[in-house]
């Protein structure tokens, strides 16, 4: 006869996923009593140096808790059951997240729910509170497991390790890191910067704009209802690049020769295209269609038109018409010098995923004036100083690391008893 | 353009991988071959759609589809190979032409070209790596159901398949991982912040904890079936975040929106 298992009631200790649940809820309704109380949680309180502290204190008291073998508590923070409870807690808060459209509301009388904060849940107090205990318990788990297995311990703490750094570094240094967004004219030098609420900043970054470009991808081509202008078959769309190694194509019963693309051309009023490079010049494309089984043939030139000149696209039946997509950006490119208080003038090209580091700030390529396009007569920089990004990439490398380790590890799928508490947990 | 023949490739590897699922239990080298051969001819209809892009096709929710049953099938060959689970051949063969069937139906195949962001050495890295997990986790998914939906009579849990299941899970969150990496570092590159928040980001921080939940639990509950149930829900929230992100209300404004 089996024995029956003894009832243990709630917090007798050992402590496991009874109380780690408890724990979690206890915690989170805590979180939403000082959301109701007090509003969402300003991470500008965590600013040097009072990051540094909190960083302080959350090794200080982590690492002894999990080196410390007789307490239950202690056993019980450094336990896998505490982590499953907080990651639970924080599933939660992050489905609802993804499923709220976030736009902190500070308003007093809005719903229940988005006094709660899940309107802002990263901001929120609940999502707050489980990230310190997080932060918390990561090093007491690592020192738990060196406690208990030296070396062996070492795959544990690179994935536990890597996250404490990444989640520590970007929750902490989110107060020190500054982004501002410059707009700079051609032929001019600018160093001011505006900050979210307005006011204008003066940033020891200054960038001379000698000239902004913009490589454009080959419009499509498409057939449109012309009445209702949309694309077809409505159901699914069919287009046709224009490329060079491919002058020819078929969109429903219409097969298309490109004849002629302009890639920037102005309308020339004598039933042609010219190709001429000023702003308000667009793709334009002289185009034969032939259908297929009448063999009635359309030719005439098709462009996307812009502010400043008209759309034209080439009627093919009285229902149906040829029109090209706008042209859409490939790349675009500032030629610029940066110059930074105690550092060489730079001359280099700034470009979507090339930016520029120079001293501790990152200068990204980040917007134009998206009326006139590649004749935009001014560039837009984000600055971005971020003094905990080193310790983020330490977390990102560890983790990564961890993450090869387990992925070259050896491994037999069937009959292998693997051991489960082993190297990721 | 290739995509307009996918039926003539998707409808015999279609064929292919169902009779390899019938014939699993009885001849399982034959459905192995058979399996193969599908595999085969959605590798080539791959190899041929690569070649005209002139790019992985990694980027439509189509050509991910694609790519997804495409690994999947490979997975379950190769783990079933490994295992001598005949079973597992069918299901990953099914679940694969689930996908390869609802790409037939619905190609997706409509894609401008690349927007600056995209164009990055970061883009290929990031993209197999989550397939990859996808199909892993996948894999690890199928054979928690397995032992959730059809236990083997007379004993409560199936020695072999629990730590098998494990193994899986961990090799899928490991490339899960990897993705979320290099989509941080790439986010940093491109856009000035590894970690935005993006409605994308969001569920892919979801599934991440959902998978963290399961290997915490398990831990503790190393016989414990009802923590089996958390693989299939963890895989319900890794689909929000591939497939799902686009019809939600409140992630209409994400940079990851492409297709």
């Amino acid at each position: 006869m089996k024995n029956a298992k003894p009832k243990r009631s709630l917090w007798t200790p050992p402590f496991g996923p009874a109380e780690s649940c408890a724990f979690t809820v206890l915690l989170m309704l805590t979180g939403f009593a000082l959301q109701l109380a007090t509003g969402p949680f300003s991470f500008y309180l965590l600013s040097f140096p009072a990051n540094l502290i909190v960083l302080f204190v959350l090794l200080a008291a982590g690492l002894p808790a999990g080196f410390r073998s007789q307490s239950a508590v202690c056993a019980w923070i450094s336990g896998p059951a505490f982590a499953a409870g907080l990651l639970a807690g924080l599933l939660v808060l992050t489905i609802a997240m993804g499923s709220i459209l976030q736009t902190p509301d500070p308003d007093k009388s809005a719903a229940l729910m988005l006094r709660l904060g899940l309107n802002g849940v990263t901001t929120s107090w609940p999502c707050v509170l489980l990230f310190v205990c997080l932060l918390l318990v990561l090093p007491a788990a690592c020192a738990r497991r060196v406690r208990l297995q030296g070396w062996s311990a070492l795959r544990f703490c690179l994935w536990h390790a890597g996250v404490f750094l990444s989640l520590a570094g970007a929750a902490l240094g989110q107060a020190d890191r500054q982004s501002y967004v410059m707009h700079v004219y051609e032929g001019k030098t600018e160093s001011r910067v505006y900050a979210p609420d307005g006011t204008s900043l003066e940033l020891p970054v200054a960038i001379t704009l000698h000239d902004f470009d913009m490589e454009e991808h080959a419009p499509r081509l498409v057939l449109i209802d012309k009445k209702e202008g949309t694309p077809l078959p409505a159901s699914r769309p069919e287009f046709v690049q224009i490329a060079p190694h491919a002058p020819t194509g078929r969109l429903g019963a219409w097969r298309i020769a490109v004849d002629t693309f302009l890639p920037r051309a102005v309308w020339a009023g004598n039933g042609e295209f010219k190709p001429m490079e000023k702003p308000g010049a667009s793709p334009a494309v002289l185009v034969t269609a032939v259908h297929e089984r009448t063999g009635e043939t359309r030719r005439g030139w098709i462009s996307s038109g812009n502010m400043g000149q008209f759309q034209h696209a080439l009627e093919l039946t009285d229902s149906i018409a040829m029109a090209v997509t706008p042209a859409t950006p490939a790349q675009f490119t500032s030629d610029v010098t940066v110059a930074v208080k105690g550092a060489a003038p730079v001359r280099t090209a700034i470009r979507v995923n090339e930016p520029l580091r120079i001293g501790s700030w990152m200068i990204y390529q980040y917007g134009y004036d998206f009326q006139l396009g590649r004749y935009s007569d001014f560039s837009s920089f984000e600055i971005v100083s971020d003094p905990w990004l080193p310790m983020v990439y330490a977390g990102f490398a560890l983790l990564a690391l961890a993450c090869l380790a387990q992925i070259c590890r050896r491994r037999r799928l069937a009959g292998q008893h693997d051991s489960l508490s082993g190297d990721l947990l | 353009m290739i995509w307009n023949q996918i039926v003539w490739w998707g409808v015999p590897t279609l064929a292919l991988w169902l009779a390899g699922a019938l014939t699993g239990k009885r001849w399982t080298r034959l459905a192995l071959a058979l399996s193969l051969a599908g595999w085969f001819c959605l590798g080539t209809f791959t190899a041929l759609l690569w070649r005209e892009l002139g790019r992985p096709p990694i980027r439509t929710l189509g050509e991910t589809r694609l790519l997804y049953a495409f690994v999947l099938a490979g997975l379950g060959i190769w783990t079933a190979w490994r295992s001598g689970y005949a079973w597992l051949l069918a299901a990953s063969n099914l679940l694969a032409s689930v996908f390869l069937a609802i790409l037939m139906a619905r190609p997706g195949m409509q894609a401008g070209p690349l927007m600056p962001a995209l164009q990055s050495a970061w883009f290929v890295p990031h993209v197999a790596a989550y397939i990859i997990a996808y199909a892993i986790l996948g894999v690890g998914t199928l054979m928690a159901l397995r032992q959730l939906l059809f236990p083997r009579r007379g004993s409560s849990a199936d020695t072999r398949l629990l730590p098998a299941i494990d193994a899986v899970v961990r090799l899928g969150f490991s490339f899960l991982v990897l993705g979320m990496l290099t989509g941080a570092v790439w986010a940093k590159e491109a856009w000035g912040h590894y970690w935005s928040w993006d409605p994308k980001e969001t569920w892919a921080f979801v599934t991440a904890c959902a998978y963290l939940v399961y290997l915490h639990a398990r831990v503790r509950h190393a016989r414990s079936l009802a923590v089996l149930w958390l693989l299939p829900a963890a895989f319900a929230l890794l689909l929000v975040a591939w497939l799902g992100v686009s019809f939600i209300p409140a992630a209409q404004q994400s940079v990851h929106v492409y297709s």
